[in-house]
């Protein structure tokens, strides 16, 4: 028993939508046929089993949205055959993910982040990215742990991200809208990239009744989000060029009571502009 | 997930000068740790740092007896990773201390909460005898969206209560909570 098709060692592409490709297996015995496939890719893996009652499946619905290598052993009549193909990706343009985004409901900041962060990269060499972490895709998923699809499906992995992002939308729209204050749409997408990063962007002004960027951060305007709190003396009065002469190179990680630090306004200057 | 709940945990003192001093466990140099007193008694914060993945806090108390403490954390903040501020709240001569400990987050992918921070409540029994029950409430979280008011944490010494103000809770929303400490240092149960 062989298989006739695909051929041994096939590739298969997913498309940058992403559509995932028919893959037919098929093979030269008659009669009733199980299919006993796995996939897997990095710490990832799935099986399974499906019976048909001739020599031909499409195994597009098994494998769902995974990719990597797909292996399959084919059973009828006592006899059996196993082949391996590999399903690849696409990587989306920046303007796919660009328009998906803008698609998705209280997303206003999210995709700022992605473009900053990652540039859109889903795949590289036609496999997902993984960073030094272990996050994976787009959106560097992490914590919570990515799935198989999440991996593989850069909209699964953009709404997986989305999801933090919310979280972080509510809270600062808790912050900004306590005592019945009010606030504009441009303060809710900063204070929202801010604590996507870490604290809070805006100060109640409580004199001109309105939330104003916390003054009493300055930022090293050359890094993603190093600054200095102005209300420590060591800091006091001082101008950024003076503070980063000072302080740079920036020691990694930071030692605790160190005279900068890293500052969610800073990142949400550096992202928003 | 939220994670506000109560925890009990092994709280590992030295009692007295004389046990420190047989093991001294000093600091790590290359772990330097800022800290703070903003006390409402005389309790005060000597030294802090990490050691294999949990929080070490010097106090001495009143009376000047010296304490270590030695203090869990959770996965939101790095094993390695040394407190920030160590904040003495309040105290209970004899009985209790109350104190904060702050760090940075444990950042996820594309930036995520990489200049966030993690806070915990503890309150620890000072009576002799180890161990003790060490009660450890999540004050303030980037990576689980919790978020104190301002001012967020009161000492309300006659009545030997911590009173805790959430912007947004354990329960997503805005919260006041009461830490009440029992005449033994421990912490009562919430109905």
């Amino acid at each position: 028993m062989t298989f006739t098709e695909p051929a041994p060692n096939a590739t298969f592409t997913i498309t940058t939508l992403p559509l995932w490709p028919t893959i037919v297996f098929a093979t030269d015995a008659h009669g009733p046929h199980t299919w006993e496939w796995t996939i897997g890719w990095d710490v990832f893996s799935a099986a399974g089993s499906v019976n048909t009652a001739s020599g031909q499946w499409n195994a597009a619905m098994a494998i769902g949205n995974r990719g990597g290598k797909l292996t399959v052993r084919a059973t009828a009549g006592g006899a059996t055959a196993t082949i391996t193909v590999n399903i690849r990706a696409a990587n989306p343009s920046v303007t796919e993910v660009t328009n998906y985004l803008n698609s998705r409901p209280n997303s206003d900041g999210f995709g700022a982040i992605v473009a900053h962060e990652t540039n859109s990269i889903q795949f590289r060499n036609n496999l997902p990215v993984k960073s030094g972490d272990s996050g994976y895709g787009i959106c560097q998923l992490t914590n919570p742990r990515p799935t198989f699809e999440q991996a593989w499906n850069w909209k699964m992995n953009v709404d997986a991200g989305l999801a933090l992002f919310a979280q972080k939308r509510f809270a600062a729209m808790t912050f900004l809208g306590q005592s019945g204050r009010t606030f504009t749409s441009e303060q809710l997408r900063r204070e929202t990239v801010c604590r996507w990063n870490g604290g809070p962007y805006h100060r109640w002004d409580d004199q001109a009744k309105k939330w104003a960027r916390n003054p009493d951060i300055l930022c090293d305007t050359q890094t993603r989000n190093i600054g200095w709190d102005l209300t420590l003396a060591a800091n006091t009065g001082r101008t950024e060029a003076d503070l980063r002469t000072r302080d740079h190179p920036y020691a990694v990680p930071r030692p605790a009571g160190a005279g900068y630090n890293f500052f969610g306004v800073c990142y949400a200057d550096r992202v928003l502009g | 997930m939220r994670t506000a709940s109560w925890v009990s945990g092994l709280l590992i003192a030295c009692l007295s000068f004389a046990d420190c001093n047989r093991k001294p466990n000093p600091p790590r140099d290359d772990t330097p740790a800022a800290t703070t007193t903003a006390a409402s008694g005389p309790a005060r914060v000597t030294g802090s740092g990490v050691q294999g993945g949990e929080t070490f806090v010097d106090v001495q108390v009143s009376g000047g007896r010296s304490i270590r403490l030695v203090l869990p954390r959770d996965a939101t903040v790095g094993p390695e990773t040394a407190p920030e501020r160590t904040t003495v709240v309040g105290e209970v001569p004899g009985t209790a201390i109350v104190l904060t400990d702050t760090y940075s987050s444990l950042a996820g992918g594309m930036s995520y909460c990489q200049a966030g921070e993690e806070q915990f409540l503890r309150v620890v029994p000072l009576a002799q005898g180890a161990p003790h029950d060490l009660a450890t409430i999540k004050l303030a979280s980037c990576r689980e969206n919790l978020e104190l008011a301002d001012p967020g944490v009161d000492w309300i010494a006659p009545s030997r209560t911590v009173r805790i103000h959430w912007l947004s809770g354990p329960g997503g929303r805005p919260e006041v909570r009461d830490v009440v400490i029992d005449a033994d240092g421990r912490v009562q149960r919430q109905p």
